[in-house]
């Protein structure tokens, strides 16, 4: 039975799996030694590259491209080990006494083949990755070698400038000359259509986008002559606008014309090469020209983008194209030297030439005085640091030109005119980036003004986009700008990449190690738990318990409680996705506690009557309360402390402890049922039953005094000037106390008049007994008398007006 | 409240975007299940170490992805983040 069922097996397997497998086997074979040609195919080109640099560093993105493929390559031929391992182990070994099946021998045989072939292209692979890790490092030491020994070797300047650069000259110029000629003429002769056809394309695409785009914003980008200081953001707007209309549509211009000369093959490869450099040389000069007009506009100071004079912005913008076409040049004729080849007495009088320039442009930079100098002075220079700079520079790259460092000079004017270049639109941009977050400064902008009427924004939240954009665009601009000068600065992008990467994923200070991307990852994991708690509690509260008709302070509490509790959740998941361990926490909470215990002793207190209030429910929210001294409407509860708004609108804080350990009074704690009492004094001519009549009428008649319980009238006092009642009637609505109590009382000062029933002042008879010097009552007054009544009774008075 | 959290939806969004993009490799785990103990190769970025792993230990190791060589000769090649455990002198890769 057994042998069978392996035999059923096996068969299967055979006729299944196999040959798929293996198929994708010898694939992975051939790739493997696909890198292995190429890797040696490196190794051999290496010791030929190691005069130019670019080159170098097109083995070196060879070995890169093979190397990045090797682990990969690798975990692909893995699982099938795995596989072959399991299905091994399924067949068990080979029995000794024979009798095995031959499909189950040849199957087992297969198999252990197979891994030996997989173990041996791992193997491979491995060395591989070795050996490019080698390469790579001695491609870089061949970089760098190159680099140390271009720029300190030293060519004899005077020697270059002989009878050989003649010679060079007219030879290299014939050969330039016959290349383009017959490029020229083969073009004439056998594509004039495509040729015709592909440039007035690329005209016209480009004419039509600058048409379309001047029609569409052309009011953008124009600037008024005639306006008076236009706002910073208009200006930065109009500026980059400007610039990039024109730019782009002479680029487009370019790539249709090399896309299409490509596409009907107009191109032969060398003419192709200079074509382009020509036409991204072009393209520099033209947008340093827009940029630097923009920037600069010399005629039009109003919109101009920094702050210096007529003079300085024409001269800047003069010197700074002169350094641009310079640096072009060279590497045009540099481009068309590599088409022609190359000569020392051109590379070196070329070099020097353009360092020269660059040198004597920097020192002019240095003459100018960009900054007004206010009434009568003289403009003002450059900062120190700035000149120093300028000057020191200037002068080297002269000077080592001078003493035949053309290698050097080379580099360095070179890598300043592009680092500067980079660097200074980096600046404008983050002088833009704080033009744009200073207050109002978007609002005045005509975008500002575009997204009010758009949008319907108000003016804060234009502002706060403005600076919100302010500190985004700076950001953005440090996240593009570094990297791109590090690039600039000969870095690899693998390598900048990788510092990126560490530093996101961990990094250590001392024994700390720091995981900005855990850090992060704890931040949303945090963000996405806060959010669902909102999520949860918004459907609990709006779903559920409304449609439950559970009182409105169970709902409360219990939606508090599940906004806390899920807080202190997504903070401790948040704690442990940070990568911060939670046992360790326990351990400085420990250690803090007893510091805890007396110092937030308070705090600690009025938490957990917060969380008593929220169990207890001696009022919710709504409820009208007397506590410490407060009375008001509960606003919230929260754990730390209870808001109350007081009748006059002033917001009390109270903290919980002083709910739960003094006494609270709530008059709406399980109704809103309220008594009002209004105490009322008649004199004493009135009928008190008359009295006690129309009080009680009043009260009836009252729609928002309750009947049941009855309103009723106590006749409380016999009065010093007045007999006293008082009328208590019962309100369902005790907030309505103060609204009814005026009623009532005008009610009863109307009904008491119309029945003659007088609400008394205080009364005092006064009796006046004169006495004589032996003691005898001479005169008592009384009733009857004159002066009987005194002039201090008002009524009196009052009477006989 | 609204645009708050309009706001708050927006940040989780680029959060993630940068999660996604910024997730590199997690280390690998190596243990060995067996009694004895073993000395694997591990080639990483082109060197290569020997590495010891004693009976029942668990190693952390091959942060960015790697080649691995058993005792028996057999290889793997590892992405990184994988469990691999050695049985009977065999990596079993998970």
């Amino acid at each position: 039975m057994k042998p069978l069922l392996k035999f059923l097996i096996v068969a299967l397997a055979l006729l299944v799996a196999l040959p798929a497998l293996t198929q994708v086997t010898e694939e992975m074979a051939s790739t493997v030694k696909g890198f292995d040609r190429e890797l040696t195919l490196v190794e051999e080109a290496l010791d030929e590259a190691r005069g130019s640099d670019s080159a170098l560093v097109g083995l070196y993105d060879r070995v890169r491209a093979v190397d990045s493929q090797l682990l990969s390559t690798g975990v692909a031929l893995s699982p099938r080990l795995t596989e072959i391992h399991a299905r091994l182990e399924q067949l068990g070994p080979a029995l000794e006494q024979g009798g095995e099946p031959d499909a189950l021998q040849q199957q087992r045989v297969a198999l252990t083949e197979e891994r030996a072939l997989i173990n041996s292209l791992i193997g491979q692979l491995e060395d591989m990755s070795v050996r490019s890790r080698r390469l790579e490092n001695e491609i870089s030491e061949a970089r760098r070698d190159l680099f140390a020994t271009t720029l300190s070797r030293r060519y004899d300047v005077t020697a270059a400038f002989g009878s050989d650069l003649i010679a060079d000259l007219k030879v290299r110029t014939a050969d330039f000359a016959d290349k383009v000629g017959s490029w020229a003429s083969f073009v004439w002769r056998f594509k004039p259509g495509p040729f015709l056809a592909a440039t007035t394309l690329a005209l016209m695409a480009a004419v039509l986008f600058l048409v379309f785009a001047r029609k569409l914003l052309g009011r953008l980008i124009r600037r008024d002559p005639e306006a008076t200081d236009p706002g910073y953001f208009s200006r930065l707007s109009v500026g980059f606008l400007g610039t990039l209309l024109p730019t782009l549509g002479l680029w487009l211009f370019f790539i249709f014309i090399y896309a299409l000369y490509n596409y009907f093959s107009v191109l032969r490869g060398d003419i192709g090469l200079i074509l382009m450099t020509l036409l991204l040389g072009i393209g520099v000069v033209n947008l340093t020209w827009q940029l630097s007009e923009a920037v600069f506009a010399p005629r039009l100071s109003q919109w101009r983008l920094v702050a210096v004079t007529d003079r300085a912005a024409r001269r800047l913008k003069l010197l700074v194209l002169i350094m641009t076409v310079t640096i072009v040049a060279d590497e045009v004729i540099t481009q068309i030297l590599g088409v022609v080849g190359d000569s020392l007495p051109i590379t070196v009088a070329k070099s020097l030439v353009s360092s020269t320039i660059v040198g004597l442009t920097l020192l002019a930079i240095d003459f100018v005085r960009p900054f007004p100098g206010g009434e009568g002075k003289p403009d003002r220079p450059w900062p120190g640091v700035v000149r120093f700079l300028l000057r020191g520079t200037g002068l080297a790259l002269i000077v080592a030109v001078a003493a035949g460092y053309i290698g050097f000079a080379d580099f360095v004017s070179k890598q300043i005119v592009i680092t500067g270049a980079v660097a200074v639109t980096f600046y404008i941009g983050h002088l833009a980036a704080r033009e744009m977050s200073r207050e109002n400064e978007l609002l005045h902008s005509r975008f500002g003004k575009w997204l009010r009427v758009t949008f319907e924004l108000s003016e804060t939240a234009i502002d706060q986009l403005g600076l919100f954009a302010g500190v985004f665009f700076t950001f953005g601009l440090a996240l593009v700008g570094v990297p791109l000068l590090l690039l600039l600065w000969g870095f690899k992008w693998a390598d900048i990449r990788g510092w990126l990467l560490g530093f996101v994923n961990e990094f250590s200070i001392g024994s700390i190690s720091i995981s900005i991307s855990g850090i992060i990852a704890g931040i949303f994991v945090f963000i996405v738990g806060f959010w669902m708690t909102k999520l949860i509690q918004r459907w609990l509260d709006k779903d559920v318990l409304t449609r439950s008709r559970i009182d409105t302070g169970v709902r409360n509490s219990v939606r508090t409680a599940i906004g806390y509790a899920g807080v202190t959740l997504a903070a401790l998941v948040g704690v442990a996705a940070a990568g911060i361990d939670l046992s360790q926490l326990a351990l400085v909470a420990g250690a803090l506690s007893l510091g805890i215990g007396f110092g937030l002793q308070n705090i600690v207190s009025n938490f957990v009557s917060g969380l008593i209030l929220l169990a207890e429910r001696p009022f919710k929210v709504g409820d009208w309360i007397e506590a410490g001294g407060i009375s008001g409407t509960v606003k919230s509860i929260n754990v730390r402390a209870t808001e109350i708004e007081t009748f006059q609108r002033k917001t009390m804080i109270l903290p919980n402890s002083e709910l739960i350990n003094s006494a609270v009074g709530n008059w709406t704690h399980r109704n809103t049922i309220g008594r009002i009492e209004i105490p009322v004094g008649v004199s004493y001519k009135s009928d008190p039953k008359q009295v006690r009549d129309i009080l009680t009428g009043i009260a009836e008649d009252h729609p928002l005094i309750l009947g049941n319980p009855e309103p009723y009238v106590v006749f409380a006092d016999f009065g010093d000037s007045s007999l006293n009642f008082e009328l208590r009637g019962y309100l369902a609505d005790i907030g309505n106390i103060l609204t009814v109590g005026t009623e009532i009382r005008f009610a009863i000062f109307e009904r008491f008049e119309a029945a003659g029933i007088e609400i008394p002042f205080p009364q005092r008879d006064v009796n006046l007994k004169v006495v004589d010097k032996d003691g005898a009552v001479v005169a008592e007054s009384t009733a009857d008398l004159d002066f009987g009544t005194i002039a201090a009774d008002r009524r009196a008075r009052r009477d006989e007006e | 409240m609204r645009r708050h959290h309009n706001k708050t939806s927006r940040l989780s969004a680029a959060v993630a975007t940068f999660l996604a993009i910024t997730e590199g490799a997690g280390a690998a785990q190596l243990t060995n299940k067996d009694t004895e103990s073993y000395t694997v190769i591990v080639t990483e970025g082109g060197v290569k170490n020997e590495l010891a792993i004693a009976g029942g230990e668990t190693l952390t190791f091959c942060n960015s992805g790697c080649f691995l060589t058993l005792p028996s000769g057999n290889k793997a090649a590892l992405a990184g983040a994988e469990g691999v455990e050695i049985i009977n002198g065999e990596a079993v890769v998970k």
